[in-house]
C-alpha cells in the first residue's frame, strides 16, 4: 500500500502535518501502529455523522439528591414528613421553567432559564451505593476492574481536534475515589489518558523554561533537530524519528499556545462575570467552567469538571443550596456562552454525580439522605439531544427506576452515539480479546436525539 | 472478527441481560473446535536449505535467510564495533559502555566473533542485567508495589519478590525452575534455609493481584483472587486467556469453563499472603497488615539487623516523616517497620475443589470439577493430585512438562522481542486463536528446542540469538518496505523510561549501583491525605530505575511519559508513543535540567580542552565519538549561546539528551 510517499507541497501547517503523518493533538505516534503510519491523536472519521464534536461532563461528586433537584415527587412531599425512618418528601420547591415547563428545584434558578435546553435523565441507575466504585463505574464503566475510562475512550475512538493540547483533559481531577482510574487509559496506549489541569490555572507539567530565554532555546532546539534530522538520513523516513522531530516544533509552540488557552483573564469583563468570575461563590467552578470553553474552542476532544461535596447525609438544605449556587450561575453561563458562539449544537454537556439519594430520612432529623443508586437524575444538554425533556421515570417515591431504565452503560452507549460511534463497534483487543466501554451491554436511549 | 467482550456482570439485572445474550451468543457462535497452532507438540524443524552459507552465524540465522531470499530481500551489513556495543550494552544492562569499554571493543585485535563472544560474556555476568531483564519480567507478573483499586494500600514487602526476580536472572536460573518457583516454591523441596527462603519469595507471583479492598473477605473476593492467580499464571506462562472462561466456555479458544474451575480449585485450596487486609480487618496498620505475610525461615533473614525505620534512601524529609509516624492520623503509622522475616507469598490452604460459579455469580454455584482436571485438547493432563494437597505442585509440574508446548515457545519468543524489537508471535502474551500466528515458526521451535535442550538457560539463549548474524546488522535503511518482520535490518528500538532515566545519571556521574535498603513505600491506604499511598524515593534519587516503587495510578510522572506499563495489567509489550510531552520534559523539566547542570560539571572537572570536552558529552551520552562535524556545530553552539560557560556547557548537553539518537537504540 502506497500512503504516504506522493510529493506534493503543503498548503497550510495542518497540511504538512498531515503529510507527514502525525501532526495533532499530543502529537503522538505509535510504534505498534507503525506499518499503518498512524498518529493515534489525528482525527478518526466517526462511524455515523455524529451529533457532538466534544464532551463537557461536569462531575458532581458525592451523589447529589435528585429528589432536591430534577426529581420532583408530589407523592413523596405528601407523605414524606420525615423522622427516623421515615420518608422525606423534598426540602425545596419545583416550578415549572420555560417554554417546556421542565420542573426544576428552586436551588437552580439561572439554570433554569435554560430549561428548554436540558434533557433531563430520570431514570439513571447504578449497581452499587459505594461512592469510590460508582464513581469509578460512572467514569470506566467496571467497578470490579480497572478499565479506559470514558475520556480515553473517546479521544481513542475520535481522536482529537486539538492541534496543540491533549485531546483529554481533565480539570481539578480527584485525588481520591478512585483517583487517576477516572481518567486513566489501563490498556489503551497512554497516549489517551487524561491530561490533569488545575482550574485555577495550574497547566501543563514542564510547559515553561526558567533558565533560558526563548532566543537561547530556539537555538538548542534548531541543534537537537540537526541531529534529528542527521539520524533521519540514515533511517530515511522513519516515522517514530520523523515523530520525535514533530514533537519538538509542536513542544516548542505549546509553551505559548498552552498558557494562552488557560490564561483566563484575557477574557472580557462581560465574559468574566458571565461565569460570576466576580463572585466568591461562583468563582471556583466559574474558572472551570469557563476554561473548559476555551479548551471546547480549541478543539480539545473530551473535557472533565469535577465540583465536590454533593454527600449530603445532613444538612441538606444548607449544603445542598450552597453546592448549588456554587455552579448554578456558571453553567448557566457556560450555556449562554456555547450558545452565542454557535457552540452547543455540537458541544455535548453533560452533568451529575455517582448516584442520588434515597427516599428516606437518613438519620432522622429531616434534614438529610443517604446514598441510592437504585433511581437517580442526570441531564444533558447540547450536543444533538432534545431541550426541555424528561426521559425516563422512577416510581412514585423516586426510589427505583420505574420506566426506560438507563444504566451506565446506557448513558455510555448513548453519549458515545451522539458522538457518531457505535458503542458495540469501539473496541480494543487487549489480552486475546475485543473490549469495549460498555462491556457486553448498553443501549442507546435514542428518544432523547433531536 | 468482531469478538464479543468478557467480563464479569455484577448486578442481578445486568446478570440477566448477560445470561441473554450468552445464549444468543453460545447458539450463534460454535465453540472453536481446531488446536491453536502453539499446542501442537514441540519438534525441531527441518532446516531449510539457503544459497549464501556465508552469511550464518548461528544456528538460527538459516531460518531468517530462507525467507529473506524467498523474497528475494538483500540484508544489511553488519554493524560497525561502537554501534554494536551500545545495542548490547543496552539490551543486557540497559546502560551504555563506558569510553574504556567502547575503546577495548574497537582495539580488540581478535575476530569480530570472538571480541564480540568476550563481550557478551562480560555482559552476561554483570549484576546490572539482572536489574535490565528483571524488569521485562516485572511487566509480565504485573508486580506493583502497592494494591491499586479503591483503597490502594501499599504493598511494603513487594521489592523482595522483585529482588528475587533480579537475583534468579543473575544466577541464570533455569527457567522450568524460576517457573516451578513461582507457582509453588513453597512446596518444593530445599536443602539451606537460604534456598528455602527464595523458594518462599517466588510465590510472590501469585499476590500482585489488583483486588478491591473495600469488598474483602466475601466470596466474591476469594474468587477475583483466583481469577488473578489464574489469569497471571496461564498468561505470563502459556500465553493462553484462560480467565476468559470464568463465566462461560473461552469463545475462541478450546478452554471450557470447567477447565476454568478445575484451574481455580488449585487456587482456591491456597492461601494467599498479600500483606493487606480488607475493610472488616483493619488491624494497626489499616490495610495493610503485616500478620497476612508469609514468614521466611532464618538464614539472611536473621542475619540482618532489623531496620527500625524505613531507610532515608529516597532522601525523603526523615524528621517529618518520623514525626508524621509517631503521632499517625487515625492512629495508623503511615511509614512501616522492615521485618527481614516476612515476605508476600502463598501456602497451601484449606483444600476444596471450586465449585463453578454461574455466570460469574458467587452465589450461583454448580458442580465442582476435580481440581487440576484440565481437558484442554492437544495439552497434556495434570498428574492426579493428592487429597490433602491444593494442586499447585502438579501444577508446576505440568507447566514445565516436555509434553507442554507452550511454556518453552513463549518464553524464547520473549526473549526475542527484547532483542529484535518484536516477537516472532507478535501478540506476546497471547498465543491462542486471538493471537497472531509466527512470522517464522520454524525459527521459534528451534529457539525453543535450543532453550530446552540448554538446560532452560536464559542466559544462553540470549547468547546465541546475539551472536547470530542476525543480530548483528546495521540498522540503516527505509522502513516499512520492505517488513521488519523479514529482518533484513536491525530495527530500531526506543529505549524504556528505565535506560533513559539510568543513562542521564549515569552521565552526571550520580548513578548508584547499590539496591536501595528497606521499605521505600507509605500509607496504608483508602481515604484521607494520612492514608495516601506514596513513593519515599523520589525521581531524581540517585538508584536504578528498577528500583523506584511503582504505586498504580501514581506512577512517577517519567514513567507515565515514556509508556511504563500500567501495574495492574499483565502486560509483556509496553507501547512506543512518541508524543510533544516527552519534548517538554527533555527541554524544561527539573529533572533534565539538574542532570545536565551535573554532567556539565562532571565534564568541566575534567580540565581538558574544548574538543576533548564535546568528546566527553557524546562519549557519556551517546556512547560515541562525535565526527568533526559535529564539534564544529558544538562549538559554534557553545560561542553563540550568552551564557555563563557552566550554563552553555549544560544547554549543549541537554540538547544531546533531547536528540533522537540519544532515544533510540540503533
Amino acid at each position: 500500500m502506497n500512503r504516504c510517499c506522493s510529493f506534493s507541497v503543503p498548503q497550510t501547517r495542518r497540511d504538512f502535518l498531515q503529510l507527514t503523518s502525525a501532526g495533532f493533538g499530543w502529537m503522538a505516534f505509535s510504534a505498534m501502529a507503525a506499518e499503518k503510519a498512524l498518529n493515534p491523536l489525528a482525527p478518526k472519521p466517526a462511524h455515523f455523522t455524529p451529533r457532538a464534536k466534544r464532551v463537557i461532563f461536569l462531575f458532581m461528586q458525592g451523589g447529589p439528591s435528585h429528589l432536591e433537584t430534577f426529581d420532583w415527587k408530589p407523592e413523596l412531599a405528601k407523605v414524606g414528613k420525615g423522622g427516623p425512618h421515615q420518608l422525606l418528601g423534598s426540602v425545596f420547591n419545583f416550578q415549572p421553567q420555560g417554554k417546556s415547563g421542565l420542573l426544576i428545584s428552586e436551588v437552580f434558578p439561572k439554570l433554569s432559564t435554560h430549561a428548554d435546553e436540558l434533557c433531563v435523565l430520570n431514570s439513571m441507575q447504578t449497581r452499587t451505593n459505594s461512592h469510590v466504585q460508582a464513581t469509578v463505574a460512572m467514569h470506566t464503566g467496571s467497578e470490579t476492574f480497572v478499565r479506559p475510562s470514558m475520556g480515553a475512550w473517546i479521544t481513542y475512538g475520535l481522536g482529537s481536534l486539538a492541534e496543540d493540547l491533549p485531546g483529554f483533559v481533565t480539570v481539578d481531577p480527584l485525588n481520591d475515589q478512585g483517583g487517576a482510574m477516572n481518567y486513566g487509559s489501563a490498556f489503551l496506549p497512554a497516549s489517551y489518558q487524561g491530561t490533569r489541569l488545575g482550574g485555577g490555572g495550574g497547566g501543563i507539567p514542564n510547559i515553561d523554561n526558567e533558565l533560558l530565554r526563548r532566543g537561547e532555546q530556539r537555538r538548542q532546539i534548531d541543534l537537537v533537530q540537526k541531529m534529528n534530522r542527521r539520524l533521519l538520513t540514515r533511517q530515511p523516513g522513519d516515522p517514530e524519528i520523523e515523530g520525535v522531530i514533530q514533537s519538538y516544533e509542536l513542544a516548542y509552540q505549546m509553551q505559548t499556545s498552552v498558557p494562552d488557552v488557560l490564561d483566563i483573564e484575557k477574557e472580557p469583563d462581560s465574559i468574566q462575570s458571565l461565569y460570576g468570575l466576580n463572585d466568591r461563590a461562583t468563582e471556583g467552578f466559574g474558572r472551570q467552567c469557563l476554561l473548559a470553553r476555551r479548551l471546547a474552542e480549541k478543539g480539545v476532544r473530551f473535557i472533565q469538571l469535577t465540583h465536590r461535596g454533593w454527600d449530603h447525609h445532613n444538612k441538606l438544605r444548607e449544603g445542598l443550596s450552597e453546592r448549588a449556587a456554587g455552579i448554578d450561575l456558571p453553567i448557566a453561563g457556560l450555556i449562554t456562552d456555547l450558545k452565542q458562539r454557535g457552540m452547543l449544537k455540537d458541544t455535548l454537556i453533560v452533568w451529575g454525580g455517582e448516584f442520588g439519594r434515597g427516599p428516606h430520612d437518613d438519620k432522622g432529623d429531616g434534614n438529610g439522605r443517604g446514598h441510592h443508586g437504585a433511581g437517580f437524575s442526570m441531564w444533558m444538554a447540547g450536543g444533538g439531544v432534545k431541550g426541555g425533556y424528561n426521559y425516563g421515570a422512577t416510581d412514585e417515591l423516586g426510589d427505583k427506576v420505574a420506566e426506560k431504565k438507563m444504566d451506565i452503560q446506557d448513558l455510555h452507549a448513548t453519549i458515545l452515539h451522539l458522538l457518531g460511534l457505535d458503542h458495540e463497534a469501539l473496541t480494543y483487543r487487549y489480552a486475546g480479546r475485543d473490549f469495549r466501554l460498555t462491556n457486553v451491554s448498553g443501549k442507546v436511549a435514542r428518544e432523547i436525539v433531536a | 472478527m468482531n469478538l464479543p467482550p468478557c467480563e464479569l456482570p455484577a448486578s442481578q439485572s445486568t446478570r440477566m441481560l448477560f445470561a441473554a445474550l450468552l445464549l444468543g451468543i453460545i447458539t450463534s457462535i460454535a465453540p472453536a473446535e481446531e488446536t491453536p497452532w502453539s499446542f501442537k507438540p514441540l519438534k525441531r524443524p527441518e532446516v531449510p536449505t539457503i544459497k549464501n552459507t556465508a552469511w550464518l552465524k548461528d544456528g538460527l540465522d538459516v531460518f531468517i535467510l530462507a525467507k529473506l531470499e524467498a523474497e528475494g530481500i538483500a540484508p544489511n551489513p553488519d554493524a560497525d564495533r561502537v554501534t554494536l556495543l551500545r545495542r548490547a550494552s543496552y539490551d543486557l544492562t540497559g546502560l551504555p559502555p563506558t569510553p574504556a569499554e567502547v575503546d577495548a571493543f574497537v582495539r580488540d585485535p581478535s575476530s569480530d566473533d570472538q571480541a564480540f563472544a568476550r563481550v557478551l560474556d562480560r555482559l552476561l555476568a554483570s549484576p546490572r542485567f539482572g536489574e535490565r531483564w528483571a524488569r521485562h519480567w516485572l511487566d509480565v507478573a504485573h508486580y506493583a508495589d502497592s494494591i491499586g483499586r479503591t483503597m490502594n494500600a501499599v504493598f511494603p514487602y513487594a521489592f523482595r519478590y522483585r529482588d528475587y526476580v533480579i537475583d534468579a536472572l543473575n544466577a541464570d536460573k533455569p527457567y522450568n525452575r524460576f517457573v516451578a518457583e513461582q507457582v509453588a516454591g513453597d512446596l518444593l523441596p530445599w536443602k539451606t534455609p537460604a534456598e528455602r527462603e527464595m523458594n518462599l519469595l517466588a510465590t510472590g507471583f501469585l499476590t500482585f493481584g489488583a483486588t478491591d479492598l473495600s469488598d474483602s473477605g466475601g466470596e466474591q473476593f476469594a474468587l477475583d483472587q483466583v481469577d488473578d492467580q489464574i489469569d497471571v499464571t496461564t498468561r505470563a506462562f502459556m500465553g493462553l486467556t484462560v480467565a476468559c472462561a470464568r463465566c462461560h466456555d473461552h469463545k475462541t479458544d478450546p478452554v471450557a469453563q470447567m477447565d476454568y474451575y478445575a484451574l481455580a480449585g488449585i487456587f482456591y485450596s491456597t492461601e494467599t499472603w498479600p500483606g493487606v487486609a480488607g475493610k472488616g480487618n483493619l488491624g494497626p496498620n489499616g490495610y495493610v497488615d503485616e500478620d497476612r505475610l508469609v514468614r521466611l525461615p532464618g538464614s539472611t533473614a536473621a542475619a540482618q539487623k532489623p531496620a527500625k525505620t524505613s531507610s532515608t534512601a529516597g532522601g525523603n524529609d526523615m524528621t517529618s516523616a518520623m514525626m508524621e509516624q509517631m503521632n499517625p492520623t487515625k492512629g495508623y503509622p503511615t511509614m512501616f517497620r522492615f521485618l527481614p522475616d516476612r515476605a508476600m507469598g502463598v501456602s497451601e490452604g484449606e483444600v476444596s475443589d471450586c465449585r463453578i460459579a454461574i455466570k460469574g455469580d458467587p452465589h450461583d454455584r454448580g458442580e465442582a470439577p476435580p481440581r487440576g482436571r484440565i481437558e484442554i485438547p492437544g495439552l497434556p493432563k495434570l498428574a492426579p493430585i493428592p487429597k490433602n494437597a491444593s494442586g499447585r505442585l502438579q501444577l508446576a509440574e505440568w507447566l514445565i512438562s516436555p509434553q507442554n508446548p507452550l511454556t518453552p515457545r513463549v518464553m524464547v519468543n520473549r526473549v526475542w522481542q527484547h532483542l529484535f524489537g518484536s516477537g516472532i508471535v507478535r501478540t506476546v502474551d497471547d498465543f491462542g486463536s486471538t493471537g497472531e500466528a509466527p512470522t517464522h515458526p520454524e525459527l521459534l521451535d528451534h529457539l525453543a528446542v535450543r532453550f530446552v535442550e540448554g538446560g532452560w538457560s536464559v542466559k544462553k539463549l540470549i547468547r546465541a540469538m546475539m551472536l547470530s548474524r542476525t543480530y548483528r546488522m546495521v540498522s540503516d535503511g527505509r522502513a516499512p518496505n520492505p517488513d521488519d518482520s523479514f529482518y533484513w535490518r536491525m530495527r530500531p528500538r526506543r529505549l524504556e523510561v528505565e535506560p533513559i532515566r539510568d543513562t542521564m545519571l549515569l552521565a552526571a556521574d550520580r548513578l548508584k549501583f547499590e539496591k536501595p535498603t528497606g521499605i521505600q513505600v507509605a500509607g496504608f491506604g483508602g481515604k484521607g491525605r494520612a492514608a495516601w499511598s506514596r513513593s519515599l524515593m523520589k525521581e531524581d534519587a540517585p538508584y536504578r530505575t528498577i528500583y523506584l516503587p511503582a504505586l498504580r495510578g501514581i506512577l512517577p510522572s517519567m514513567h507515565e511519559l515514556f509508556d511504563f506499563a500500567d501495574p495492574s495489567q499483565i502486560k509483556g509489550q509496553r507501547e512506543v508513543t512518541t508524543v510533544a510531552p516527552q519534548a517538554l520534559f527533555f527541554m524544561n523539566s527539573e529533572l533534565v535540567a539538574d542532570l545536565a547542570r551535573d554532567t556539565a560539571e562532571a565534564v568541566l572537572a575534567e580540565k581538558a580542552e574544548q574538543t576533548k570536552q564535546v568528546e566527553s558529552v557524546y562519549q557519556r551520552i551517546l556512547a560515541r565519538k562525535p565526527t568533526r562535524e559535529e564539534i564544529a556545530d558544538a562549538t559554534q553552539f557553545l560561542k553563540e549561546m550568552d551564557l555563563s560557560p557552566a550554563e552553555r556547557w549544560a544547554t549543549f548537553i541537554q540538547a544531546l539528551f533531547a536528540s533522537a539518537e540519544f532515544r533510540y537504540v540503533l
